[in-house]
Formats: structure tokens, C-alpha cells, sequence
């Protein structure tokens, strides 16, 4: 048995694993990507998400997004309560929008297209840079992802906010 | 508005809340006029599901009237009688678009906690656990149903509301049931289970064609429902040594074509499988207590097709092998009600479906608690409890 290798295995196993609930991304990674098949086209996608009311609506409680010049967009989370909003500058392509932060930071959001087989509509990737583990950045991605596909293909974003219960926030 | 609240495992209590409200475009809002109990509930009221929290409103079976409706509804009107299946679907997503209705791909607002569990999550539900969506339910005064022109189907004048009742949950969930049986004339269909999911799979089966029905449960007012309700035959598992032989024999040794699994992860049985079972749950190392499936399983006939209705979570003991090796079909779904109601309302203003029959109890939703107790506990002959807000 080759002791080193299975150390050496297990310790990167173990680092991975680190990585995923750690904030920050080790080694430069890059942050999770979520994968999602909307039936729109793919440019009613890109349109869409040009729009910064509907980062707005698919963010919900997560924050915020405006359009603060041509161009540029300011995504500001909604918690902590004083967070400062981060300045970013559209990039697109043909199957893709970016929205850039200044300096060598990787894209605040990185949304990807691709038509899907069968006629299924387009294939969207999305990544959210977030300050957060990896875990956490994953499900927040997944949300936000599901959230623009509710909204494209039905006009609304399913919630639970507001509705009856007997918790006491709500009596 | 009152409603019936889960508080923690084995902790339900009606208390005040505020009223349901419309909150999207296409929302409607029912004035609750009858709920029922489901078996589905007791998995989370007895601890077996996480995923609750305390004071939610829980309750997915209902019917009611509609009080409210949103700017963008176009079909529903205001005063509109009528029944909503359990699961929540927009209608124009891709798996809507293929009749897959309580596989949603757009429902359900707690997705990426369910996502991890299931690899894709689906629709959302009423009045169940959060990774389910955590949609308020229809124990209550009022609920609020999304999508109103995709969810609410309006009752026939001549449907009681008890009758219409049933078919938010019990009677399309046991249809599909049937459905994925593929009955051919004269088919023999067994069904494990007769509660009110296994009662309409049995009549849904008739319904569908097969030849012979035979409901294996060990209530004997159950039994008596199926004989009646169903027009089945009978099978007391307590009674007999084997299921499995008793089943063979009856079907000159082939096997029922298809059976039909309506029980679910808190199942009874006998022999040691169940006791082992059953210690294991109460200790929590595992979720399910899975007899009934693997009768289903065993029972079936080479090359048939076993449709699993019960609510399972993690199923030890699975035997796949004689799946394999008997050329099994294993179909299973969430209720894709949407696509079952119609005709199922067809089927009960023509007397052709009694659904009025599952009701054995009629209680107001103040005494909902005592209306779970008697229905958990098989009180009374309790098949369901339905409750008036």
C-alpha cells in the first residue's frame, strides 16, 4: 500500500472538502456554478437579465440591483443592513453577460446560454461570486437561478412572503 | 383567521393567524369550506419528516370557495365552488407542459433546499415541510392557492362538497395510481393499502378496466370500504401466513398483473422484517418502515408493473434484485392531479366514483386536533376526518 499517496489523497480530499464550507475560494477556484433549462430563447434570457429590476425581483430578500449609469449596475446585499453596494460594469457577448467589478476580481455574475436539444429552450450557467462558503454561495446561486426561470417562463417568483402562520412575528 | 398549526412532533393546536392573502398577480384566495386529513401528514406530525416549523398551517386537501382574486387571473371568478390539487403548478413550464404537474419546475420557493435531497426539486405543496415549498395550508379559514386558473377546478352543481373533496388528493393520486398499471381488460390488480389513496386506486382500477381488485389491509371497516366503495375483493394480512401465497394461489400461480402500493413509510405488517423495522425507525436509522413495498414487490407477477403511491423517505432493505430478476416496472409520482381532475369530477357527478365514501368523520376545525388524534390512532373506524372551517 502506497501510504504517502493515500495521505497525500485523503489531505486533498479533506482540503476540498474545507473549501466548500470555508469562505472564499481557495487557490483562486472558481465559484459554484449552477445549471438551469429555461424554455425561453436564449436572447430573451440575455435581455432579460440586462434589466436590473430584474435582478431586483429574482435577488427578493437576498438584495437589490440599479442602474446607476449606462451600463453599470450597483448589486447591494441586503444584509448586513449597512452593506455597501458593489459597482459593477456590464460585459456581453453573444451567449453570455458579465458584470464586472473593477480591479482583477472575477465577475460579481457570470451568466451563460446555450440552446438546449429537443427544442427545450436554452441552457442558462450561472455563477455568483458571493463572500460566502461555497455551500452557501451554491443554494444561493441555485436560487437566484431558479427565481429568473420562474419569472421568464411565468411572470411571477414563487414565495412564501407574506402568509398566515402562528410564529410569533405573525400574531 | 383560525387554523390548525403544527407546533413540534405530536404538538398541534388551533390557534388564531392571519388571514391568507393574495401576494402574486395570478393568486386566488378560497374561503376553506372542507379539508380532510392525509396519512402524508402524520409523517412530519410524528417526527419522520424533518423540515417543519413551528406554527406553520399544514393541511393539503381541500376545497372551498373563492373570495379573492388576483389582476391576472382570467378564468376563475369570484364565488367559483371548486377543488385544488395538492401540488402547485404553474401550467406552462416543461414538465406541466408534459402533464407532470407536482414536478413543477417553477413552483416551489425553497427549491435549493430540496434540490440537495432529490437532485432537481419538485413543485411546491400546501401546508407541508419547507423543502416542499412551506406554501401555508388548508386547515385554516382561508388559503391562498397560486396560479388560480391552473389550480382551481370548478365543482359541478350536482358534486357535494365532500365529494369534490376527495378529489384535490385522494381519488387523482389513487387514479394515477391505477394509470401507471396500464390495465388491460380483465387485469388483476392487487392494491396494498385501504385508506383513501388505496380505496380510490381499487375503484379507480375497476374504473380502468381490470377484471379483478384485491385490496390487502388488516382494518376490517377498511376492508368492508373496499368490498363496497370499490367493488374488490378482500385480503386480511393478519389472517393469513403468506400475502405473497395467498396472492399466487387465488391467480392460478401467475401473479397479480399489477400492484398498486398505497401505504407509505409508517406501514404495519407482520413477521420479523417489520419488527426489525420498526425498532430501527423509533430509533431513527431509518426513515421507512417499508413491509408493504416489499410485499408489493414480491407479490407482483413476473414482467407486471408495481405503482408506488405511499410517501417514503430512505427505504432500507430494497429488494431490487427481484425487480431485475422478475422484469418488474416500478412507476411511482406525486399526484399529477391537474391532470386527473376533470375527468375524475366526470366520473363522480355520474355516480360512477364515491368519494363522499371516505369521510367517516365530520368535525369543525376547532376540533381538528382531536379530528388527527382519532385518525392517527384509527379511532372509531376513522378512514378520514374532514374538517369545516
Amino acid at each position: 500500500m502506497d501510504v504517502t499517496r493515500t495521505a497525500r489523497t485523503l489531505a486533498g480530499s479533506v482540503a476540498a472538502a474545507a473549501g466548500r464550507v470555508r469562505p472564499g475560494r481557495a487557490g483562486g477556484a472558481p465559484p459554484p456554478q449552477q445549471t438551469l433549462t429555461f424554455t425561453c430563447s436564449p436572447a430573451d434570457v440575455l435581455a432579460a437579465v440586462r434589466d436590473a429590476a430584474v435582478w431586483s425581483q429574482v435577488l427578493g430578500d437576498l438584495g437589490r440591483a440599479e442602474l446607476v449609469a449606462p451600463g453599470r449596475y450597483r448589486f447591494t446585499p441586503a444584509s448586513p443592513a449597512d452593506a455597501e453596494g458593489v459597482d459593477t460594469e456590464l460585459r456581453e457577448s453573444a451567449d453570455a453577460v458579465l458584470f464586472d467589478r473593477s480591479g482583477d476580481a472575477p465577475p460579481l455574475v457570470e451568466l451563460r446560454v446555450l440552446p438546449a436539444p429537443q427544442d427545450r429552450g436554452t441552457e442558462v450557467e450561472l455563477s455568483l461570486d458571493l463572500p460566502v462558503p461555497d455551500l452557501a454561495a451554491g443554494a444561493a446561486t441555485f436560487t437566484v437561478l431558479y427565481r429568473l426561470r420562474a419569472l421568464l417562463q411565468t411572470g411571477e417568483v414563487p414565495t412564501i412572503t407574506p402568509q398566515p402562520s402562528a410564529r410569533p412575528a405573525q400574531r | 383567521m383560525r387554523a390548525l398549526v403544527w407546533n413540534g412532533v405530536d404538538d398541534l393546536a388551533v390557534e388564531t393567524v392571519p388571514d391568507a392573502r393574495l401576494v402574486n398577480p395570478r393568486d386566488v384566495v378560497l374561503r376553506v369550506l372542507a379539508t380532510t386529513t392525509c396519512g402524508s401528514d402524520l409523517h412530519f406530525i410524528d417526527g419522520y419528516l424533518p423540515g417543519m416549523l413551528p406554527g406553520d398551517v399544514f393541511g393539503h386537501e381541500f376545497m372551498g370557495e373563492v373570495v379573492e382574486v388576483g389582476p391576472e387571473v382570467r378564468r376563475v371568478r369570484v364565488g367559483d365552488r371548486v377543488v385544488v390539487p395538492s401540488f402547485i403548478a404553474c401550467g406552462s413550464c416543461w414538465h406541466c407542459r408534459h402533464e407532470q404537474y407536482s414536478l413543477c419546475d417553477t413552483t416551489n420557493p425553497n427549491a435549493a433546499a430540496q434540490q440537495p435531497l432529490l437532485g432537481y426539486p419538485s413543485g411546491g405543496i400546501y401546508g407541508y415541510t419547507h423543502p416542499f415549498g412551506g406554501y401555508a395550508g388548508s386547515h385554516a379559514g382561508f388559503v391562498r392557492v397560486p396560479f388560480g386558473d391552473v389550480n382551481c377546478f370548478s365543482v359541478p352543481d350536482g358534486v357535494s362538497d365532500v365529494a369534490a373533496l376527495f378529489v384535490s388528493d385522494a381519488a387523482p393520486t389513487g387514479f394515477m395510481g391505477a394509470d401507471f398499471c396500464e390495465i388491460t381488460p380483465g387485469d388483476t390488480v392487487a392494491v396494498f393499502g385501504a385508506g383513501a389513496v388505496g380505496l380510490m386506486a381499487a375503484a379507480s382500477a375497476r374504473l380502468l378496466g381490470a377484471g379483478r381488485v384485491i385490496v390487502v389491509d388488516r382494518l376490517p371497516e377498511r376492508l368492508e370500504k373496499a368490498r363496497t366503495v370499490a367493488g374488490a375483493e378482500t385480503l386480511d394480512y393478519t389472517a393469513v401466513d403468506s400475502v405473497q401465497e395467498v396472492l399466487r394461489e387465488t391467480t392460478g400461480g401467475r401473479g397479480p398483473d399489477a400492484v398498486i402500493e398505497a401505504v407509505g413509510m409508517e406501514g404495519h405488517g407482520t413477521g420479523v422484517q417489520q419488527k426489525l423495522d420498526r425498532a430501527k425507525q423509533a430509533l431513527r436509522l431509518e426513515t421507512d418502515r417499508a413491509t408493504p413495498l416489499r410485499e408489493a414487490i414480491l407479490a407482483c407477477r413476473k414482467g407486471g408493473v408495481v405503482s408506488v403511491l405511499g410517501v417514503y423517505g430512505l427505504t432500507d432493505s430494497f429488494p431490487m434484485g427481484v425487480i431485475v430478476n422478475k422484469g418488474l416496472t416500478l412507476r411511482s409520482a406525486q399526484q399529477h392531479g391537474q391532470r386527473y381532475v376533470p375527468r375524475l369530477l366526470e366520473h363522480v357527478a355520474a355516480g360512477r366514483l364515491d368519494t363522499a365514501a371516505l369521510m367517516t368523520h365530520e368535525l369543525p376545525l376547532e376540533d381538528a386536533v382531536r379530528g388527527y388524534e382519532m385518525f392517527k390512532e384509527k379511532q372509531d373506524g376513522c378512514l378520514r376526518a374532514v374538517f369545516r372551517p
